[in-house]
């Protein structure tokens, strides 16, 4: 595949993922955000940590010669999916509801990285394979989606403290 | 020798920052501290990214050499632990009346007061 239409993916993608921003309902926003940069600190250490083990190398990338991991995929593809995933969570819904939510997302992100994989040179597998990738993806995921429940759960129990705290003291 | 000396530094910044949130952070604003954290560690990816291409900064000991030519200690924790303390701790009305304490500017409260 030519070096400008590889280039034009990334472009594509970079588009693609700012307008996700749309279609994340307004009242659902600081839980987007918080899902977006919580995926972005992990992934950032994780992609870090495969590249170095030379399980996945980007031949083709942006910002070659700073770093030899995909910033487009680490910064901005991965966690804007991860914050639409989050403001459409099923938590009202059965746990095999939510199993499958989970299964659909990574299942869809495993293919379009298996395609890009097959097609093009942006990204190749050394020592790795779509099994890999599936469980990696499946896990993040988790992680996020625990680390908004626990950072979302807190909060609102911090806010009705302090109005507990404020009525008792109005009282006495 | 000097190798390890800064090896060990890297350590210790881990270790200091890792406690110095256990200790300093209070309860009430650990949710504040979460996102300052986050964003500034996104927003500290693209500068020191940026600062590299174009060769303002060079990190010629870091942890992941292969991977990436930036210092994963200095992006993950130290920049946005740092400027965290700088956004919760410091106010910045207070630095700006210390700063001007013998100009007009906030001459007029100091009046009202």
């Amino acid at each position: 595949m030519s070096l400008l239409l590889q280039y034009g993916i990334i472009v594509s993608v970079w588009i693609l993922s700012l307008l996700l921003i749309l279609i994340i309902p307004r009242q659902k926003r600081r839980l987007a955000m918080v899902a977006f940069l919580f995926k972005q600190y992990i992934t950032c250490i994780f992609g870090h940590a495969v590249v170095e083990l030379k399980l996945l190398t980007y031949p083709v990338r942006e910002l070659a010669d700073v770093s030899r991991t995909s910033f487009t995929y680490e910064y901005m593809a991965y966690p804007m999916t991860c914050a639409v995933f989050n403001t459409y969570y099923p938590s009202h819904r059965g746990r095999w509801v939510q199993f499958g939510y989970y299964v659909l997302f990574t299942t869809v992100l495993t293919v379009v990285e298996v395609l890009i994989e097959q097609y093009t040179d942006l990204i190749r597998y050394v020592r790795w394979n779509w099994f890999w990738s599936w469980a990696t993806i499946f896990l993040t995921f988790l992680m996020t989606r625990a680390f908004c429940v626990v950072y979302f759960g807190t909060m609102t129990r911090v806010e009705t403290a302090k109005q507990k705290n404020a009525a008792s003291t109005t009282r006495s | 020798m000097a190798m390890d000396v800064e090896r060990n530094l890297l350590l210790l910044v881990w270790f200091v920052c890792i406690t110095t949130i256990y200790f300093l952070v209070p309860r009430a604003k650990a949710h504040e501290f979460v996102l300052c954290f986050l964003v500034c560690q996104a927003v500290g990816w693209i500068v020191e990214v940026l600062l590299v291409q174009f060769d303002l900064v060079a990190y010629p000991l870091r942890e992941f050499p292969k991977a990436s030519d930036l210092n994963i200690t200095f992006k993950v924790v130290w920049t946005p632990v740092a400027s965290v303390y700088s956004i919760i701790f410091l106010s910045v009305r207070c630095l700006a009346s210390w700063f001007f304490r013998d100009r007009k500017v906030f001459r007029k409260e100091a009046n009202e007061r």
